[in-house]
């Protein structure tokens, strides 16, 4: 059994004959929030899709909290949390019964009360009986996130979760994640505010055109040099020391 | 599996009660075909009366893919059929689920369209009960393969408009045995049992079937 | 044995086992006495629809192998079955007919087996359709095999209905049942003919298959040639 929440070992995925994954290692520990950058088309998506099991046909091994990703890892799929540029919500119900809805799937015991809960922290507690379908785009998105955390998961991988947020649903992101963070989960999340990821993340990958470029923790820089690693690493394809 | 069956058909209920999508585009359409039944075919004569059981679920064939494409569409709109497969239950409980909450439509439908149906095709009904179980036996055949359509149709480009194509040559048996029992409860036929029969067969081959094969239809690529 | 010897020994056996099935059909077979010479025809309907029928059982088989095993080895073969076994059937329903007119008078009958064959084309159909309307490999593969497998769940179904509805609603013309007292050398030709079919089904699916093999072999060199080539300029 291994200590990592999550394991990708040389992760290949092809699609066609583009190769959105080239053999990517990563690690992500119980208490780390690994920020995801690269360009638009790099492999973002495909590595937390990979991670998530949403696709299946890949080469290369996931392992969550030790588990295999393999067949029915049905412990892999209680401890995950996903967010993903669709909203996953059925537009149809409320906001209250959209989340219901997924904790019972999670078996949640106490489902009613998690469901206020993380409406409550998101902010969402006087939407709570509005259809998903008449929400606003940012209020979506909080509903997105809180989906993807009513069932307690340990493991969250976010695509781009910051996206059609306000600054202070940001900020409660923030803190929410940092809380997270500290209680033990570990957090994969792609974006491409450095600012914003240096808010919440401990770590950082880059990944170009599937590979992974450049992967340092942030406990010893700054934003301002962690953009110029970026930057540098984005033009001339190499990290520098 | 029967709890996360519980979960989704409440859940496709509730999304039903909100819209009614599903049941008012399958009886509008139902209506519509029993109509022009009438206008391309002299319908009011005895011997077109003895052949309404086949109308009425020919109207009813045609009108189900409507509601059927609808059950995985609703799925597939902002992604939430991805995190409904990605849950730690067992795909066949959620195909139950789906599959009970459109039987119920389906049948809803054929309940709300019987008295027009009486009504344009001047039958009377001589057996109440022979016409509930084809009804229900003959909702849970068209949802049972229906169901599993649909959500193989919708992972195509061409989304719905593969379902009738894939799904009404395979519910040929369940079509014959439904027109045969309904006509036995309108009175025009005789011998229903090998029909009743056939009906639970299918009923029961095809859910088993469907349970089984369900996880590989809903998993991604 | 190796694919290429198996080939040449299925084709050599597809020309021996076709040039006596037609010397038989022609010079052997009595003249039916009531039909005359179009029921001729019977010997390539039979055989072919026999062997659309185990085409398609190969669809199921493949397609059960398929999904437990991932293979897509089995994907393609599930593909060769269903592409050949619809043209079989293709060919039984231009067939039919062509036996009908001049016996019955009728292009068409709604008679059980042709019934059933005209459903099963219709399922079979569906299944080479769906497989052009989705573009992953693996999804494609997927999702027909649960086709391929439904569908043939369905074949004793509807044959099943189809018989008794027939019973129930009588035909002024009705088939003769084919095969039901044959004449010894009419029930010999069939069977060289069926062999002969049976063969000529093999060889189609083997030459499909080399087809679908190739290009897949193809597909992968090219991926792997432009993944080679993508690399290299990056570095
Ligand atoms: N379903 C798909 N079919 C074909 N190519 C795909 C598919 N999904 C992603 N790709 C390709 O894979 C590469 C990585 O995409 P993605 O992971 O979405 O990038 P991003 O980092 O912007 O999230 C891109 O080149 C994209 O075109
Ligand atoms: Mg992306």
């Amino acid at each position: 059994m291994s200590a990592h929440a999550l394991e990708c070992e040389r992760i290949t995925k092809r699609y066609g004959r583009i190769a959105a994954l080239n053999s990517v290692d990563v690690s992500v520990d119980p208490g780390e929030c690994v920020a995801i950058f690269g360009r638009n088309g790099a492999g973002k998506t495909t590595l937390l899709h990979v991670a998530g099991s949403l696709i299946r046909n890949f080469d290369g091994e996931v392992r969550v909290f030790g588990q295999s990703r393999g067949d029915n890892g049905s412990d892999a799929r209680r401890t995950t949390g996903l967010v993903l540029h669709e909203t996953c919500l059925y537009d149809d119900l409320t906001a209250a019964e959209n989340l219901r809805f997924f904790a019972r799937l999670y078996q949640v015991s106490d489902a009613e009360r998690r469901a206020g809960d993380v409406l409550a922290r998101f902010e969402l507690a006087d939407r709570a009986q509005s259809v998903v379908r008449t929400l606003s785009r940012g209020m979506k998105q909080r509903l997105a996130i809180a989906r993807a955390m009513v069932h307690r998961p340990r493991l969250l991988l976010m695509d781009e979760p910051f996206t059609g947020l306000d600054e202070p649903s940001s900020q409660t992101l923030v803190t929410v994640l940092r809380e997270f963070v500290r209680d033990g989960g570990a957090v994969v999340l792609s974006t491409h505010d450095v600012e914003r990821a240096f808010d919440v993340a401990t770590r950082a990958i880059v990944l170009e055109r599937g590979s992974l470029t450049l992967d340092r923790s942030l406990a010893d820089v700054d934003a301002a040099a962690f953009r110029h690693a970026y930057w540098h690493v984005l033009f001339t394809g190499t990290a520098r020391a | 599996m029967l709890q996360t069956a519980r979960a989704v058909l409440e859940k496709d209920f509730r999304i039903e009660l909100r819209t009614r999508d599903a049941i008012s585009a399958a009886l509008v359409f139902s209506i519509l075909v029993l109509v022009v039944f009438n206008f391309a075919l002299d319908v009011n004569t005895p011997e077109m009366r003895r052949l309404a059981a086949g109308f009425f679920w020919v109207a009813f064939a045609f009108a189900g893919t409507l509601a059927l494409d609808r059950s995985f569409a609703l799925e597939k709109e902002s992604g939430a059929g991805r995190a409904l497969a990605l849950a730690p239950v067992d795909a066949g409980g959620i195909y139950l689920g789906k599959c009970a909450a459109n039987a119920a439509f389906l049948f809803i439908t054929q309940l709300v369209a019987l008295p027009l149906f009486v009504i344009f095709f001047d039958v009377s009904i001589q057996r109440a009960g022979a016409l509930a179980a084809s009804f229900a036996l003959g909702s849970i055949a068209f949802a049972a393969v229906g169901t599993l359509f649909s959500a193989v149709a919708a992972n195509t480009r061409m989304r719905g408009l593969l379902l009738p194509i894939l799904f009404l040559p395979l519910s040929v048996p369940a079509l014959i045995a439904s027109v045969e029992t309904t006509s036995f409860a309108l009175g025009n036929a005789e011998g229903p049992s090998f029909w009743f029969t056939l009906l639970v067969v299918y009923d029961v081959v095809f859910l088993t079937a469907s349970v089984l094969v369900f996880e590989y239809v809903l998993e991604e690529s | 044995m190796s694919r290429c010897k198996f080939a040449i020994f299925i084709d050599s056996m597809l020309f021996i086992t076709m040039a006596a099935a037609m010397a038989m059909i022609f010079l052997y077979a009595p003249i039916e006495s009531e039909m005359g010479i179009v029921q001729k025809i019977f010997y390539v309907h039979v055989p072919l629809a026999w062997n659309a029928f185990l085409g398609f059982a190969m669809v199921f088989y493949y397609s059960f192998r398929y999904l437990s095993t991932r293979n897509p080895r089995y994907d393609r073969r599930a593909l060769s079955a269903a592409e050949v076994g619809v043209l079989f059937t293709t060919l039984v329903l231009i067939t039919g007919p062509i036996w009908a007119k001049p016996v019955w008078g009728i292009w068409w009958t709604w008679d059980a087996r042709l019934t059933l064959t005209l459903v099963l084309w219709l399922i079979y159909i569906g299944y080479l359709m769906l497989r052009r309307y989705i573009e992953s490999p693996e999804r494609r593969a997927v999702l027909a095999a649960v086709v391929g497998i439904t569908g043939f769940i369905d074949v004793p179904l509807v044959y099943f209905a189809i018989r008794w509805w027939r019973t129930q609603h009588p035909q002024p013309v009705i088939a003769g049942g084919e095969g039901s007292g044959l004449d010894p050398a009419m029930a010999a030709t069939l069977w060289v003919s069926v062999a002969a079919f049976t063969f000529l089904f093999l060889a189609l699916f083997g030459r499909r298959l080399d087809v679908e093999v190739e290009r897949s072999r193809r597909e992968t060199e090219r991926d792997a040639a432009e993944a080679a080539h993508a690399q290299g300029v990056r570095t």
